[in-house]
């Protein structure tokens, strides 16, 4: 039973994961909390939503949709906005209050073009479960699970191995020093910001298929937010664990506890947490930023 | 006389109201090492800082190589001419390796990329040793090896120095220096803000001295150098 509930837990905390890690990677480049990036896995949802609906895409191709979705929306927020401001030399703050603009403009946008009913995507898979022992997990969740895990491993190993993961742990260090030797740093944050929002997009479908589609399901940025600050706010690590832990602390609050009670105590948890060790889970230290 | 590479007229700058540079206007041939010489607050950062492109002059021209430099500070890199920052600014959270590959970012000729990479550990074997530690962990003298590496990774034609004996002992000083000329030797033209005057001057061939936000005297450095009254006056 325990072992079941973390198993849960670790499939939902691996969608948080593919969130918080877009999170932390924008924050640690720019020093900012983008909200706007909740209502961006929303848009990928919907591509992937409208992309099954109407165009009658195979899911593959819809999860294909949701993630360049995702990743142009992200990346006109940046190019079109947060740039905008940056080169305007305003503090980082307006860079939040902008992206809380685009939070909001993106959820009603969603709902004046796309209604307030809660959209839900038609059964593409067989309601089915693989069972491992006395572990059964349900097909979406283990497809979940997969995609996360993939996702994250791939953007672990492109941060810390290739050239365009140099340039981003650089920039990351000191934009500043970063243009003086050569990088060009608005081509690196355009490259991050369209993995943060694929990532974020992927996200916006697994939630989509494992509950169901609406213009207020952004809201899950919160959590992904606080994933990442509990986590240590710029460690890409870090945010994946604080997702991790998130997602089984809430399994096991509605599986315990009650769920109705579930964000309660698991965000007193989280409060605790941070005031008994406020950097985070991976804060703090230098060599670890991304 | 060889081609004026770097071309600097009539400069002006300001930080807010406050007038940085007062029409500064200085010259590096190619392949030879010139110095700015000034004390604190003469404007020698401020004039690195414009012909990067990080700061933006209120008037005044640069240009490079014939051409004016480019508005993006990465572009003037490309451009061949490139920045060892004053502070050192390595980046402590890559390692030693990563930070030169920094350097060598714009560039896509790995076997240029690779021979770059060996010369600079021929330099300073002391990088090579420390190859995988952070920049962070480095002493300040391996830090300003690392900058000077990282510079000469990305294969310019000029570097701009700032500062690179700030808080060295002499003896670090003087190895850094030589290589200073071993890099001249090998065709690199070199522009190096100082205030460790003697020591800048005893490599240079000639040398700018800065006051207050304008040149106040240019000559060869051997003739700079045998004039007390003028170290006396501005370098203190």
């Amino acid at each position: 039973m325990l072992l079941q509930q973390i198993i849960n837990g670790i499939s939902i905390g691996g969608i948080y994961a593919l969130l918080a890690s877009g999170y932390s990677l924008i924050y640690s480049l720019l020093n900012f909390s983008n909200w706007a990036h909740g209502e961006v896995a929303m848009v990928g949802a919907f591509c992937a939503f409208y992309g099954v609906t109407i165009a009658q895409l195979p899911l593959p191709a819809a999860a294909v949709a949701a993630v360049l979705g995702a990743g142009v929306i992200s990346v006109i927020n940046e190019r079109f906005f947060y740039r905008r401001i940056r080169e305007k030399n305003a503090p980082t703050t307006f860079m939040m209050i902008a992206a809380m603009g685009i939070s909001t403009i993106l959820q009603n946008a969603t709902k004046n073009m796309f209604g307030v009913s809660v959209k839900i995507f038609p059964s593409m898979l067989p309601v089915t479960s693989v069972a491992i022992g006395n572990i059964t997990i349900g097909i979406y969740d283990l497809i979940s699970l997969m995609v996360a895990a993939v996702a994250l491993v791939g953007l672990e190993l492109l941060v810390n191995k290739s050239k365009f993961g140099i340039g981003v742990r650089s920039v990351a260090c000191s934009s500043y020093t970063s243009s003086l030797l050569g990088i060009n740093v608005d081509r690196i944050l355009v490259g991050v910001f369209f993995l943060a929002g694929s990532l974020a997009g992927a996200a916006g479908l697994l939630l989509g298929l494992k509950y169901n589609v609406s213009s207020t399901m952004g809201s899950i940025g919160t959590k992904a937010f606080v994933a990442s600050v509990f986590g240590g706010l710029g460690s890409i690590k870090g945010a994946i664990l604080g997702a991790l832990i998130l997602g089984i602390l809430e399994t096991l609050v509605s599986g315990y506890i009650s769920s109705g009670l579930k964000d309660l105590v698991t965000f007193v948890l989280l409060i605790a947490i941070l005031i008994i060790k406020p950097s985070g889970l991976m804060g703090v230290n230098v060599s670890e930023k991304v | 006389m060889g081609e004026m590479l770097l071309k600097v007229e009539n400069l002006t700058a300001a930080y807010g109201g406050i007038k940085a540079l007062h029409g500064v206007s200085l010259e590096v041939e190619e392949g030879k090492i010139v110095s700015v010489l000034g004390a604190n607050g003469a404007g020698k950062t401020t004039l690195l800082k414009c012909i990067s492109s990080v700061m933006k002059p209120t008037g005044g021209s640069i240009s490079f190589a014939g051409t004016t430099v480019a508005k993006k500070p990465y572009a003037v890199v490309k451009s061949g001419l490139v920045q060892a920052p004053e502070g050192r600014q390595i980046l402590s959270s890559l390692t030693v390796y990563e930070n030169l590959m920094v350097g060598a970012y714009l560039r896509k000729d790995k076997k240029g990329i690779g021979d770059d990479l060996e010369y600079v550990y021929s330099l300073f074997p002391r990088l090579k040793e420390r190859e995988k530690q952070y920049g962070g962990l480095l002493s300040g003298g391996e830090q300003q090896m690392l900058a000077i590496s990282r510079a000469i990774m990305a294969h310019p034609r000029m570097i701009l120095l700032d500062e690179p004996s700030l808080g060295l002992s002499p003896l670090v000083v003087s190895q850094i220096f030589e290589i200073l000329k071993t890099l001249k030797d090998r065709g690199l033209s070199i522009l190096l803000v100082e205030q460790n005057a003697y020591k800048a001057l005893s490599i240079s061939d000639s040398a700018y001295i800065m006051s207050v936000g304008t040149i106040v005297r240019h000559g060869e450095a051997a003739e700079l150098l045998e004039d007390d009254s003028l170290t006396q006056a501005y370098l203190g």
